[in-house]
Formats: C-alpha cells, sequence, structure tokens
C-alpha cells in the first residue's frame, strides 16, 4: 500500500519511466513498416500498414502526453520530473513485470502491445504464432514487492490510492506555476494537478486512454492494438508472404549497456552505427531540453516556450527521419543480416546543473556536435542514397540552433 | 505603374505536422497520398502538370486583369498569362524549426510571367533576409480568415456543399467500381470529403508580400507591355494562398504584381 510521500513519489517515477519505455517500443515498431510498393507490398497492404502505423503513432503521441501529465502528478507533490529509463531490452521481471524489447512489426509486438495495456480482469490474448522465443510476459506470479502490479492499469490504481491515503493538506507541497499547462498541440490539453480530485482525475484519463472503462473499451489503446492484430492476421491468412516489417534486427544498440538484459543486436556496420549514435545523442538532447523545461532552472517564459517547441519538434524533425532512414541501413557489413533500427540507447544518466547558464551552454554544445557529427554520416551518401535525407538534418540542426542562441 | 492581378488555382502537396516535413506519404498528419501517387514533396506548382485526381480543379494561374496608372486595360495583351513560381519554391517551414504553420516563407522566391513572346522573371531582392534562416522577409505577413472574399474569388459559395458534391460524384465511380483498390481509394476520398476536415481550412488565407529586387530576365518581342520595364527599380508582389482543398491537394491564389 502507499501511504508515505516517498512511495508515491517512487509510484510516479515508475510510471515515468514506464510510459516513456511503452512509447519508445510503439514508435520503434511504428518505424519498422515497409513503405514502399517495390518493397513486396500490394497497394491496398499499403493503405492497411499506413492506416496500422498512424494508429500506433497516435497511441505513442498520447503515451507522452501521459508521461507528461505524470511529471505534473510528480511536481504537485514537491518531485522532480523523471526523464530516465534502463535501455532495451528489460527481461520480465528485471525491473518491470513486463518484458520490453525494440521489435519489428508483427504478431509478437502486437501481443505485447496489447499486454501492457491489458484492463484488469480481461483474459489475455492468445499467445503469438512466433516460433521458439515467446515468453509468458507478465502472467507469472511475482513475489511480493514494496510495488507489485502485474497491469499498466494496476500501477495507476496504486498511484491513486496514494493520493487518497495520504492527507491533502499534506500532499501538495510543490508550486502550482510550475507544471506544465501549456499546449502542446491542439489535441493534448495538460492538467493542472493542485489536489486530490484533480490528481486522480488526471490518472482517470491516462487510464481510460490506455485500457478504456469496463463499459467501454473503444478507442482505447487496447481496444487499438487487438483490432490491429486481429486485421494483420486475417491479412497473413490470407496471404502468408505478407510481411509489412522490413528486416529491422531486435534490440539494435551502438554498444553494451550495464543496465540492459537480454539479448541486443550490435550494430557493426560503420555508417549505421555513426547515425545510431548520432540519433541516440540527438534523442538525449531532446529529453535534456525536457528536464530543463520541466524542472524550472529559473528559465524566462520565453525560454521555456522555445525549449517546448524544440523539443516538439525534434520529433517530427530529427527523431522520426533518423529513425526511418536506420531501417534502410545494413546493421552489419553482411547484408543478409538485416537493418537497424533507432535504439532510444541512453549512454548515461541524465544529470544536468540547476544552474541556468550552465544548462543553455551544455544545449548549445551538443547542438554543435550534432552538426559536426553529421558531417561524418553524410561521407557515406553516395553509397546509401538514403542518406540524402540526413543533409537535410544538418539545416534543422543550425536552425534549432539559431532559435535557442536567440534566448540565451 | 501597372499591376497585373492574376488568380487560379495552384497545387502543393506536402505533408503536414506531425509528420517530418519531408515524409513522403503522409502518415499522421492531414495529407496522405495514395498508393501509386507520386510523394509529398511540397512544390507550390501554379502551372501544369500536378497530379489532378478526379472531380478537382484543374491547376493553372493566370492574369486576369491589367491596371496600368489606375485604370484598368480591358484588351491588354498580358490578360490570360501564365503566372508561375519558378525552380521548384517550397513552403519552408521545417516541422515549425524556421517558422510555424501558416507563416512558412516561400523559398526560393521566383516569379515568372509568361505569354507569347513575352516573359518576365525576377527573384526577391538578395539580402539575408530573404536569402537566410529564418527568411523573414519571404514568410506570411498574415494568416486570417476571409470567407466572404474567398468563396466570391473561388466561385465556390458553400465550401461543405462543394466537397459534399464531390463526394456524391465518387460515390458513383464507387458503385461502378470493380477493382478492391480502386474501390478503397474512392471511399477513402468520401470519408474525407464528408467529414469536417475537408471545409476546415477553406476560408483560412495565408498573405505574402515580396520585393522583387533581385536578378530579372525580362524578354518582351511584341512589346505587348507597352513601355520599357524598369528593372533598377525593385518590384514588389502580394499573394493570398487560400481556398484549401486537402483531397486535391489545391489551393487558390490570388495576387498582384506591381511594376513600375
Amino acid at each position: 500500500m502507499i501511504d508515505t510521500r516517498e512511495e508515491l513519489l517512487n509510484a510516479l517515477a515508475e510510471a515515468a519511466e514506464l510510459e516513456h519505455g511503452l512509447l519508445v517500443q510503439y514508435l520503434f515498431t511504428a518505424f519498422s513498416f515497409k513503405r514502399r510498393l517495390d518493397e513486396g507490398i500490394t497497394p491496398l497492404q499499403q493503405l492497411m500498414m499506413e492506416d496500422w502505423e498512424r494508429t500506433i503513432l497516435s497511441v505513442a503521441h498520447q503515451e507522452m502526453y501521459h508521461l507528461a501529465n505524470v511529471c505534473n502528478l510528480l511536481a504537485a507533490i514537491g518531485g522532480a520530473p523523471r526523464f530516465d529509463r534502463p535501455n532495451f531490452p528489460q527481461p520480465l521481471k528485471k525491473y518491470y513485470p513486463f518484458d520490453f524489447e525494440l521489435t519489428r512489426f508483427g504478431d509478437e509486438a502486437l501481443y505485447r502491445f496489447i499486454v501492457f495495456e491489458l484492463p484488469e480482469g480481461v483474459e489475455p490474448p492468445p499467445l503469438p504464432h512466433v516460433p521458439g522465443n515467446v515468453k509468458t510476459f507478465a502472467f507469472e506470479k511475482i513475489a511480493p514487492d514494496p510495488l507489485v502490479y502485474n497491469h499498466i492499469g494496476e500501477l495507476y490504481e496504486r498511484i491513486a490510492e496514494g493520493f487518497k491515503n495520504i492527507p491533502e493538506n499534506v500532499l501538495f507541497i510543490g508550486p502550482e506555476d510550475q507544471q506544465d499547462i501549456d499546449e502542446w498541440t491542439l489535441r493534448l490539453k495538460m492538467h493542472k494537478v493542485h489536489d486530490r480530485a484533480s490528481a486522480l482525475e488526471a490518472i482517470k484519463e491516462i487510464v481510460e486512454e490506455g485500457e478504456g472503462t469496463k463499459a467501454d473499451r473503444a478507442g482505447s489503446h487496447y481496444d487499438k492494438f487487438l483490432r490491429i492484430r486481429q486485421a494483420y492476421l486475417a491479412e497473413k491468412a490470407k496471404d502468408a508472404s505478407f510481411e509489412p516489417a522490413r528486416n529491422v534486427a531486435t534490440n539494435p544498440r551502438t554498444r553494451e549497456h550495464r543496465d540492459a538484459g537480454g539479448e541486443g543486436t550490435i550494430i557493426t556496420h560503420q555508417a549505421t552505427l555513426k547515425l545510431a549514435e548520432l540519433f541516440n545523442t540527438t534523442y538525449t538532447t531532446m529529453l535534456s531540453m525536457l528536464i530543463q523545461y520541466y524542472s524550472y532552472g529559473g528559465e524566462t517564459q520565453e525560454q521555456r516556450e522555445i525549449l517546448r517547441d524544440s523539443s516538439r519538434r525534434m520529433m517530427s524533425a530529427f527523431i522520426r527521419p533518423m529513425a526511418e532512414v536506420l531501417t534502410e541501413m545494413p546493421v552489419t557489413d553482411d547484408l543478409t543480416d538485416g537493418v537497424a533500427g533507432a535504439g532510444f540507447e541512453l549512454y548515461g544518466p541524465m544529470n544536468y546543473s540547476g544552474q541556468l547558464k550552465s544548462r543553455w551552454i551544455i544545449l548549445q554544445e551538443r547542438f554543435r556536435q550534432h552538426i559536426a557529427d553529421i558531417e561524418e554520416i553524410l561521407e557515406f551518401q553516395n553509397e546509401f542514397p538514403v542518406l540524402q535525407r540526413i543533409a537535410k538534418l544538418r539545416e534543422n540542426y543550425e536552425g534549432t540552433l539559431i532559435n535557442l542562441k536567440n534566448f540565451f | 505603374m501597372t499591376e497585373l492581378h492574376f488568380d487560379g488555382w495552384f497545387q502543393v502537396r506536402l505533408a503536414t505536422d506531425p509528420d517530418p516535413s519531408d515524409e513522403t506519404r503522409g502518415i499522421s498528419g492531414m495529407i496522405h497520398v495514395f498508393p501509386g501517387e507520386p510523394d509529398l514533396d511540397r512544390i507550390i506548382r501554379l502551372q501544369p502538370p500536378a497530379l489532378q485526381r478526379s472531380y478537382c480543379p484543374a491547376v493553372g494561374v493566370f492574369v486576369r486583369k491589367v491596371i496600368t496608372e489606375g485604370k484598368p486595360v480591358s484588351e491588354h495583351p498580358l490578360i490570360g498569362a501564365k503566372v508561375n513560381l519558378a525552380n521548384d519554391p517550397v513552403f519552408k517551414g521545417d516541422n515549425g524549426i524556421v517558422a510555424e504553420d501558416g507563416y512558412e516563407p516561400i523559398v526560393p522566391f521566383i516569379l515568372e510571367v509568361e505569354k507569347d513572346g513575352f516573359y518576365l522573371n525576377r527573384a526577391c531582392t538578395q539580402t539575408p533576409e530573404y536569402l537566410e534562416f529564418p527568411f523573414m522577409a519571404l514568410q506570411a505577413k498574415e494568416i486570417n480568415g476571409d470567407p466572404a472574399g474567398i468563396r466570391k474569388a473561388t466561385n465556390i459559395p458553400d465550401p461543405v456543399k462543394h466537397f459534399a458534391a464531390r463526394a456524391a460524384s465518387l460515390k458513383a465511380d464507387l458503385k461502378k467500381t470493380k477493382d478492391p483498390f480502386s474501390a478503397e481509394v474512392l471511399k477513402r476520398r468520401i470519408a474525407f470529403l464528408t467529414s469536417r476536415s475537408a471545409a476546415a481550412f477553406f476560408d483560412a488565407f495565408m498573405r505574402y508580400e515580396v520585393e522583387l529586387g533581385g536578378p530579372s530576365q525580362v524578354k518582351d518581342e511584341k512589346k505587348v507591355f507597352g513601355t520599357t520595364l524598369d528593372e533598377t527599380q525593385a518590384w514588389s508582389v502580394e499573394i493570398r494562398f487560400c481556398g484549401w482543398d486537402p483531397d486535391a491537394l489545391t489551393g487558390f491564389v490570388q495576387g498582384k504584381l506591381r511594376l513600375p
């Protein structure tokens, strides 16, 4: 039972890690789709696959919003934003009651996604039809733990209990003006958390978007993944050769990580390795901007706005293009080993100074480094024309750096 | 002073947020292309060739009126001249890094007018605010709504009915279609055209004012302009983009070029 501030802060930190980990897995799978008719798909299949990609990206988008709302819940009770998480893969029960892996689109990925979003009391879906290496994921009984849950909804139930158990007048100590209530897009409206009722409302929305309600699951993440799986299996039954994903390696990574468990695929192709490292460092830059945005180190409103806008733009202008290009780059020098993907690797803990000046200097240093790194990647564009898309990113890095410099 | 007033339908096939600006198919944003159609490329096309989906307006922007020293010249030989933006310009927003939605600069900005032996081409002024990030002088000066003016200019008094009429034509085609893929595309177009999204931006406009003080080319073999064009002074052009049609991937252009 959660009945102290520390336990509630720990549970919310876990929720933030989970939301972050989920959205990255959804993104990885969404980026693995084939995108062209010359990749062995029919026009009708392409339409269907674009719908699936759109749906999975929309779920990932909502998970970003859930993560932001969890940061508000943390701030409301005196906590700091949480954007750290362990690297992939994470085997069942090491950190979470789920198997966290970066896998391409297919029945196994869809099965895991349905399990992530499974409503409490609902029977798990049939196991995927994948030979070997299929785990039962979240359904083993786990040993008692300070924070016990088997479903995401269950974790939020514990958190909600914590908000109910701890006296309201003791719990809400965070300054209200240090929460994110900006409209990141017209579709996402943030919740300001200032008391028990508003905290419970934010939690209810997160849970309902994930699993729906007992009376109505339609439109929930759970329902969306079920429908995609149903359509995928139906198409596979009609056309056994249907393979919607590129041959993307599982858990691709640029190096071994002490905090990762399980098997990964080390990227050894030189050009791909450089691009994957640029992807990972850019992803970290985006997270550092979010940390700076949420942790209020004395930034002015204008500085906060450029941090918010720049991090939002980075998702479309850097993260997705690079992740897509990686699925067209060889993972090793042997082209039959398949292609790479975005590993969303974190090379170290994200510890940033509370000093405003240091934060801005580090941020700008990182962009200058990204611009330098991109030059090395572009040396390979004659061999890999898909890298021409990366040339466009240089402009985006330079533009973002100019935008940041205008505010510090 | 001579003013060339022009209008007509243009096409721009561009991915919209949150898709990356160089997205080629359109996944997360409002604009999608169908399998078999060319990739999205953001190029602003005032003249054909442009992708023509069924029952969509024909692309082409032309001089409609010429005013010299404040007086319309009804039979001016340049009426009907083609107006174009040369060198494959794009709305360069780059997901907000250069400019937010609606304010995207048109890069590069080179205006062309052509008819018979007459041809003029002039680039924007060649100073940093026109040529360098964030292209402030090429960004839209205004984004606003003007339902009455746009509906009159496009001769579409009711955009919702206009799109519903196109959907009705497509429904008739759907009944006759036997090919499953064509049927699926028709179904998707019908669903979009009968949704609230179809006419959502029809009445909005983006207004640009651009000084044309850069390199120029003028040919007037038949002396149709009536006087020698002064290329030592900057010209100016004002353009409104409006009447957005996300099914056709077109919009309506209204503008005037001022020549000293």
